[in-house]
């Protein structure tokens, strides 16, 4: 019963596959922008071999970090209505992981210009992130061009896939390797 | 404040059980009932303390009335000078016994040439001794990371206190297999929180969160009646002096009844900046006279004396609690006679620098403030002062201790033994410090401060900065402490003999990297 109500209220996996791809570029990209910020400071002192374990850390971060929000998604699709969220997965589930992991980024850029924001310009901050990413996905699945762009992009975000994943699993090797 | 973590250090410590210790850290061995005649030995590190702000030193306003009760029954090295200005090279000179440009431990949250990790006092005073470690400082406690194999306990930055999750999600753990390389990541590179060199979090979400908390903490603050400028902070979490130091007083007093000789390393935040004093320091000084220096062209800072006045106001006041928290510290131990058989250090990484412009210790400027430390050392029993002038290095430690415990004094040591410890006085030799955080590890220095002080006579050679290449300064610290006048090109014969002396230094430092 259980198993029967998950299936109705959880998305195909055709849908869930390129909304998890671009949740993936994204926070790995970001990643590894950040590290390759980060580069020149670590090249000072550190050799390749102990950066390169930074980088399997954040690696493995970026993993927990991912399946963590295409979680949230998923969790909110078996609390939401299913006409809202899983029966458009791909294209709002897209629109919410670009519009919140986006904000963040900006913000992320902001922060590293202007300092430690108040505790109430981050509140409203995160409350217009959300506000607009529910707005924006609920658009979204309305105008049939939006929702030819989104399924495109995010079909196309899963050639990252490819890529992350297997890093991701090199990066466990190399931690396993270095903690036992 | 006390709560679990502390009493299970007391708990550890009464009883020095195996069992214990397999729970708490992997990294921990047990005491053993080894019973010998060896001293134990303790060095108390106080971060950022400039002996120029200690009445003990002479300075004005009477600061530190409980280290110059301790100072009865200690020798006092009036002219002790830090490896470093900074925390990675100031620590690494004392644990290492090198000099910042042979162990290479010269950049901001750096290490120690990997190869060269083996060079510490832990590996040195043996296994005969149970060797004990703490450091509030991450970037001290990165250096002890380096030297996990030869510490036998090796407590968390956050052993004194409860893990505060407000200011931060992710404070590694100190001995866990790959604690250097996870410090990295977990607790500088993903999170925002920490002292590192850029404001980027390696993470989206675990930025995000972490910057809440430290938004909340900025904001709801931690301002208290007791605490008017908010709680001490060390980058990573909030604490309180008296909390830490009774932690450490009472740690230091039950390992020194265990029959294991001892050697204990306590590196203590305070009175490193944000210096945020208890309310009953604030305002207890009078006015002082604070000299007015000209603006250095390599400050970072263009800070007035004004802000100078409130910054000495603050720094003092600190430094005043911190000595109030000692002298606890001190009736604790000598009441647990925890003295009549211990050498007891105290001593700190380097000073700070509220003058020319700067503020605090992140400058490429070495002068005296930020790089004239304390240096105390009571023997066991001890129970006259001797005034010790000759000047002294932070370097000079690893031989003298190595030397009381009876181990052989390696080669490669650069220090001497220091005076009233078998050493000699000396005015010949010539004392260094080295600023060159911003070079590679790997490679000759290329931009680099460096203070070369042989008897009275002071040298600084800066190298390498944009606009301001290969300039000296020459100061002479019997007449002119303050190092107003510059006597470079008025004393030219000593200048030169001197500018040789530390090129060629330099210069042979460089040579195993010159590849």
């Amino acid at each position: 019963m259980i198993w029967r109500f998950l299936n109705n209220r959880l998305p195909k996996f055709q849908s869930l596959l390129p909304v998890y791809a671009v949740i993936v570029f994204m926070v790995y990209t970001w990643t590894i922008y950040a590290f390759i910020r980060f580069l020149p400071y670590w090249l000072r002192f550190l050799n390749v071999t102990e950066i390169l374990a930074i980088f399997s850390y954040a690696m493995l971060s970026d993993c927990l970090e991912s399946l963590g929000f295409i979680f949230l998604l998923l969790v909110s699709c078996v609390i939401l209505p299913a006409r809202f969220l899983r029966n458009t997965f791909a294209v709002r589930g897209t629109v919410m992981a670009v519009c919140l992991l986006g904000a963040i980024i900006v913000y992320m850029n902001g922060y590293a210009k202007n300092g430690t924001p108040s505790l109430l310009s981050y509140i409203l901050w995160s409350l217009a992130i959300l506000a607009v990413a529910f707005l924006l996905s609920f658009l979204a699945a309305k105008i049939r061009f939006v929702i030819s762009a989104v399924e495109w992009l995010s079909s196309n975000m899963t050639i990252f896939l490819y890529i992350y994943i297997p890093l991701t699993i090199l990066s466990l090797l190399n931690v396993i390797f270095r903690n036992i | 404040m006390f709560k679990m973590t502390r009493r299970d250090l007391l708990k550890w410590a009464t009883f020095s059980a195996g069992t214990l210790l397999s729970g708490a850290q992997p990294a921990g061995r047990p005491l053993s009932n080894h019973k010998n005649n060896k001293p134990n030995i303790f060095i108390l590190l106080f971060d950022a303390m400039s002996a120029r702000h200690l009445s003990l030193y002479g300075y004005s306003r009477r600061t530190t009335p409980n280290l110059e009760r301790f100072a009865r029954r200690a020798a006092v090295y009036h002219s002790h000078y830090s490896g470093g200005n900074f925390t990675t090279p100031g620590t690494s000179s004392i644990l290492s016994g090198m000099y910042p440009w042979s162990s290479r431990a010269i950049n901001l949250g750096g290490l120690i040439q990997r190869d060269l990790a083996g060079r510490n006092l832990f590996s040195l005073i043996g296994n005969e001794y149970y060797r004990v470690a703490y450091s509030q400082n991450l970037w001290a406690d990165l250096l002890l990371r380096q030297f996990n194999a030869d510490i036998d306990y090796h407590f968390p930055p956050s052993a004194f206190k409860d893990i505060d999750t407000s200011a931060n999600l992710f404070l590694g753990k100190a001995t866990s297999p790959d604690s250097i390389m996870t410090f990295y990541a977990f607790d500088q590179f993903l999170p925002f929180g920490g002292i590192k060199p850029y404001k980027w979090s390696g993470s989206t979400s675990i930025g995000y969160i972490d910057n809440f908390l430290r938004s909340a903490r900025k904001t709801l603050g931690t301002k208290s009646v007791e605490y008017p400028f908010g709680l001490p902070f060390n980058g990573w979490y909030d604490f309180d002096i008296p909390t830490v130091l009774a932690g450490v007083s009472d740690l230091i007093g039950k390992l020194s009844a265990q029959n294991q000789p001892v050697f204990g390393y306590f590196h203590l935040w305070a009175p490193h900046e944000p210096m945020n004093p208890r309310k009953e320091f604030v305002g207890i000084f009078p006015e002082t006279k604070i000299l007015k220096k000209p603006h250095h062209p390599l400050s970072l800072y263009s800070a007035s004396l004004k802000d100078y006045v409130q910054l000495y106001d603050r720094y003092d006041s600190y430094i005043a609690e911190v000595d109030d928290e000692f002298g606890k510290l001190l009736d604790h131990l000598e009441s647990a006679g925890a003295l009549e058989n211990a050498y007891f250090i105290v001593t700190s990484d380097h000073g700070q620098l509220f003058e020319r412009g700067e503020e605090y210790h992140a400058t490429p400027l070495v002068y005296d403030p930020i790089i004239h430390i304390p240096l105390l050392i009571s023997s066991p029993g001890g129970m006259t002062r001797q005034d010790i002038l000759t000047p002294t290095s932070s370097v000079d430690l690893l031989p003298t201790l190595l030397n009381i415990v009876g181990q052989p004094i390696p080669r490669w040591a650069e220090g001497r033994l220091l005076p009233g410890f078998g050493g000699q006085p000396d005015g010949s030799r010539s004392i260094f410090t080295i600023e060159a955080k911003d070079n590679s590890a790997f490679k000759p220095l290329t931009e680099v401060s460096i203070s070369m002080i042989k008897d009275n006579l002071k040298l600084i050679y800066y190298k390498g900065y944009q606009n301001y290449n290969k300039i000296f300064e020459l100061y002479d610290l019997g007449n002119d402490l303050e190092e107003m006048h510059n006597l470079y090109k008025k004393d030219v014969l000593t200048a030169s003999q001197l500018k040789s002396e530390l090129l060629n230094a330099l210069y042979f430092a460089d040579q195993p990297f010159n590849r």
